[in-house]
């Protein structure tokens, strides 16, 4: 059980340690197996399709190949893959269904993110609680296992198995590469020998019978030289059964302060020619020779030892042990080993530290024990070397920050345990840390309030509810009030009121036209009369039968108007009723006129197509409006074809500018006689000045044609005219009068186009035909 | 098989090309280099095809296929979908797919029989798969990771799975999968292995970083080092002849 150090160079405890020695078995594999990648390798070559019927996820287990493979298309395989992802615990299939049946989990398919963080939210309150309680025993049990993997599994039985089966093979891992040897004893004892003592990096024993001779040999050869140089520094010492022999250290200023590397290395690059330099420069010769001279004067001390531990990093370095003619060390030196871990600086107190930690043998208890408590990670192991040989006092804090689960010194048992329990939750916590996924959203944690806002709340809640009086200590119980107030706004939105979305408007028209339906029924004889007369006589453009319609209509209105009148004197004693149907006021005609047909046409629409000047002006003095709209959204304005219907509109806004509400009505502004002349006066002054423009135009046009003629017509002629034309021209600015002569007659041609042959020019024709009858020239 | 290829410098070659036992795709706007490489190894057997999917090179990270068909997301234009229609084989089945989850590549991995997807991917999505590549669907996980598309390749042959992958795990999927599986990695130990890697029944492409273990892996798990069409063709024609007969 003891974690006890023994020296390898004394013999008893050597032989007592050493009896019944055989390679422990985290060796042994490692020895009986070839190279790791030819194992590798080998697994590959017999790859097989395993036949497992079992979900890990679900902890299930298959009857058959179809049950397990509908088992993955099932919403519970997947609720489960979604626990683990979240680092929950699997739930079983009754459990599912009941949550299935509850409705917590009606939607798993992946569309429906958000619901699906809700159960989870749930689930992971209940899941924290568990391992809590796992934590809780865990502290309990005070075993010193490995708590992550125990909290990710539920079975802790079946955790148990795979746990150590992952320990097992770490185990084999890293001790297969460790820096020490490890071997069991007679007693069932594991223990350890640096590996560096037994044999060369190279002549690795293949047999564990010779790596056991050869631990065996290591007792018994106990002379050791040991040797470290580095950084100027060199100490060197031969050991011989713990107690040093011969030593030496010294320093020479080879490397220079605060900069690091060896003054050779840098002259390499750059040949510095500072004092310093030189000085370091020597001094590095000078170390050579020093320990050159120091290794010969030692030599029958060195050649009795049995190995050379040495340490120098660095091709400066290695050159000064195995560089140069005749060098200290032979490079092909079986004896001698590098150190296998890091020293500090080569001091005499630092040869023998390490003397100490490589003659020392550990003892880690038995076999089983040693599993459980071996560290995984191969480094650790020399981190606590080092601290043990400073002080027996470092190694239990060395310990718990290296590895909470490693027990390997198990020396004062209850306290070890207390402190390397403790930082457990936090590692749990971490682990469930890790598994939050933030691109969700969460749940916002309920936290108590703090004092100060739970007495402020306290105390507005009390003044508001003075008749509740709650118990001072439980400022969580305050409630919040909730008021409704409803604030109107309709005043401020009347301006908006007829801009109804379209459904409600088609919803509007639809309820209308019912209504309408309705009431035609009821609508006495002469308004349907007069409907389809109105109709027609808009579609036809009579305005005669239109204002005939109207007239009648309006002589209607009074009639009734009277009869109201005559109706409400005599309102006690007859009853009024009766002649209700009858009776037509001004609302049902203007209604009557502003009916849209079935394109939603108003009369005026129809009208307005139709140019019928004198019936738009009409309707809209009985009242239709300008403002509605047909199905193609399009005022009678906007409806209308030519322009002075348009204008017609105009007109009668000017004239009557309070009758409808015209800013609907796409009509641009009211027309009246005086606009009317301001327009024509405009554009006649606008007519005016276009024609100047033209005009101008004109003569320019005419000029320049003039002058494109008459180049014409010079480019017409040969170059003996273009020549005769400009010496013309030449004599007429001399001042000259050239006075040209008909050949026949000699009458004056000034200004005279001249008819010409053969160069010769005459006045007229019958001057030009004599001349050729008396002067015949045969062409 | 098992050939070392890089795109434009980059290692992670599966993410430029999809690999299938009928077609291969390769992104536009490579080197010839790159094309020349799948050409050389390809073109008598499949056609690669050089396309893109919604403007991006990545395609082998947004499509999902098998020889069967091909699954493209939402992000494709019409044109390029015309592209690919017409440039892949008549039997081959192409589908656009609406999924939340666009980069088909990263969710789903399948070979011509089955296909593990994420398990958040929506129902519909997962019957059209099941329709267009005509595979059994399974809802699991590769080593914790839900992106199933990414930490695993699969072939007829084999599959090689995320390096972290429980033997637990390994043996569960192979089971699912009826493929032997193997956990491994590539491009010098990158466990996005479909990123770095893409294989068909007979040949593999992966990234130049790959080592030589790594890739000799590659070679015994799918099945590789012999395997050619036509050898395929003569390990099975005594099977073939015999049933036919």
């Amino acid at each position: 059980m003891d974690h006890q150090i023994f020296k390898i160079y004394n013999q008893e405890d050597f032989s007592r340690i050493t009896r019944g020695i055989k390679v422990a078995q985290c060796m042994q594999s490692r020895s009986s197996s070839v190279s790791e990648s030819e194992r590798m390798l080998s697994q590959l070559d017999d790859l097989v399709i395993s036949d497992s019927l079992s979900c890990s996820f679900c902890n299930t287990v298959f009857e058959n190949k179809t049950q397990q493979r509908l088992h993955y298309k099932l919403d519970w395989h997947r609720y489960n893959l979604k626990q683990r992802l979240n680092g929950l615990k699997p739930i079983n299939e009754d459990k599912f269904s009941l949550l299935a049946d509850e409705g917590n989990v009606s939607s798993l398919s992946g569309s429906d993110v958000d619901s699906e963080n809700e159960d989870e939210t749930s689930e992971a309150g209940s899941g924290q609680c568990e391992t809590k309680t796992l934590i809780k025993n865990k502290k309990i049990e005070k075993k010193g296992k490995n708590i992550e993997s125990v909290s990710d599994s539920s079975d802790t039985e079946y955790s148990d198995d795979v746990i150590k089966e992952k320990k097992v093979e770490a185990l084999l891992v890293t001790a297969s590469r460790h820096s020490k040897v490890f071997f069991e004893n007679d007693d069932g004892n594991i223990f350890s020998i640096y590996r560096c003592l037994l044999h060369n990096k190279k002549d690795i024993p293949e047999v564990d019978n010779d790596m056991i001779a050869q631990a065996l040999n290591s007792g018994k050869e106990t002379t050791w030289t040991v040797i470290m140089i580095g950084g100027g520094h060199f100490a060197a010492a031969v050991f011989q059964n713990g107690e040093p022999i011969v030593h030496k250290t010294f320093h020479s200023y080879t490397v220079r302060a605060k900069q690091g590397f060896a003054q050779s290395s840098r002259t390499a690059t750059n040949h510095a020619k500072s004092a310093g330099a030189s000085l370091r420069r020597y001094n590095e010769a000078s170390l050579l020779q020093h320990v050159q001279d120091i290794l010969e004067s030692w030599s029958s001390y060195m050649n009795n030892s049995s190995l050379i531990l040495y340490r120098a990093v660095g091709p400066y370095n290695r050159t000064v042990l195995f560089g140069g003619k005749n060098p200290p060390l032979d490079k092909n030196d079986l004896r001698l080993r590098p150190l296998p871990f890091p020293t500090r600086r080569a001091t005499f107190s630092e040869v023998k530290r390490v003397y100490d930690v490589l003659s020392s043998m550990e003892i880690y208890g038995s076999a089983s024990d040693f599993t459980d408590s071996f560290p995984i990670s191969p480094r650790q192991p020399l981190r606590k070397k080092v601290s043990k040989a400073d002080g027996s006092g470092e190694i239990l804090v060395e310990n718990i920050e290296c590895d909470a689960t490693n027990s390997m010194y198990n020396l004062q048992d209850s306290d070890k345990n207390k402190i390397s329990v403790q930082p457990s939750p936090e590692r749990q916590h971490k682990n469930s840390r890790s598994h939050i996924d933030r691109a969700k959203p969460r749940k916002s944690p309920c936290r108590p309030l703090p004092d100060i806002v739970a007495k402020l709340a306290q105390s507005s809640s009390e003044s508001e509810l003075d008749s509740q009086i709650s118990t001072p200590n439980i400022p969580m119980d305050v409630s919040l009030i909730e008021q409704e107030l409803e604030i109107e706004f309709n005043e401020n939105l009347l301006a908006f009121q007829d801009t109804v979305p379209r459904y409600m408007k088609n919803k509007k028209i639809r309820r209308q036209r019912k209504k309408t339906k309705k009431d035609e029924c009821v609508l006495n004889e002469t308004l349907t009369n007069a409907k389809i007369k109105l109709w027609s006589a808009c579609k036809l453009g009579d305005d005669e039968l239109l204002s005939s319609v109207i007239n009648d209509l309006l002589i209607e209105i009074k009639k009734s108007v009277e009869l109201n009148k005559i109706e409400n004197k005599l309102e006690n004693e007859e009853d009024v009723t009766a002649s209700c149907n009858t009776v037509i006021n001004k609302d049902d005609v203007t209604k009557l006129v502003n009916d849209p047909n079935e394109d939603g046409n108003t009369m005026l629409h129809v009208a307005a197509l139709g140019g019928h000047l004198k019936l738009v002006w009409q309707l809209m003095e009985v009242g239709s409006n300008p403002c509605n709209k047909n199905k193609k959204l399009q005022t009678p304005y906007a409806a209308a074809n030519n322009k002075e219907t348009r204008n017609i509109f105009r007109r009668f806004m000017g004239a009557n500018p309070d009758k409808f509400n015209y800013s609907k009505s796409q009509i641009p502004g009211p027309l009246t006689d005086e606009i009317e002349q301001e327009e024509l006066e405009k554009k006649k002054q606008q007519r005016k000045v276009k024609r100047e423009k033209d005009k101008i135009k004109r003569k320019e046009f005419e000029l320049k044609k003039r002058e494109e003629d008459a180049k014409q017509r010079y480019l017409n002629l040969s170059d003996r005219e273009k020549r005769a034309l400009a010496a013309e021209q030449r004599i007429l600015k001399q001042g000259c009068i050239m006075i040209s002569r008909c050949f026949q007659c000699g009458v004056d041609m000034a200004g005279q186009v001249p008819f010409e042959y053969n160069f010769n020019r005459f006045c007229s024709m019958p001057c030009l035909k004599e001349h050729r009858l008396h002067n015949k020239v045969v062409i | 098989m098992t050939v070392r290829v890089q795109f434009e410098n980059n290692n992670e070659v599966g993410v430029f090309s999809k690999l299938t036992n009928s077609y291969c795709l390769v992104a536009i706007g490579g080197s010839e280099n790159f094309y020349s490489v799948f050409e050389a190894e390809l073109a008598e057997t499949i056609p690669v095809i050089h396309a893109s999917v919604g403007g991006c090179r990545i395609i082998g990270r947004l499509c999902v296929g098998n020889k069967n068909g091909l699954l493209v997301p939402h992000t494709t234009t019409d044109i390029e979908l015309q592209h690919i229609r017409n440039s892949l084989p008549d039997k081959v089945k192409v589908q656009r797919i609406e999924e939340r989850l666009s980069a088909l590549g990263n969710v789903i991995s399948c070979n011509d029989y089955v296909a593990l997807v994420h398990p958040d991917l929506d129902r519909e999505t997962e019957e059209i798969l099941a329709d267009t590549l005509d595979v059994e669907v399974f809802r699991q996980t590769v080593a914790g990771n839900v992106l199933v598309g990414s930490y695993s390749v699969l072939s007829n042959q084999g599959g090689l799975v995320h390096p972290k992958t429980s033997i637990q795990d390994q043996d569960e999927l192979s089971s699912l999968l009826q493929v032997p599986l193997a956990a491994g990695t590539v491009n010098r130990g990158s466990d996005v292995i479909a990123a770095g890697m893409v294989v068909n029944d007979w040949v593999a492409f992966c990234g130049m970083d790959t080592t030589s273990t790594e890739l000799s892996v590659i070679e015994s798990v799918f099945k590789l080092n012999d395997a050619s069409p036509a050898a395929i063709a003569s390990t099975m024609r005594a099977s073939l002849i015999e049933s036919m007969s």
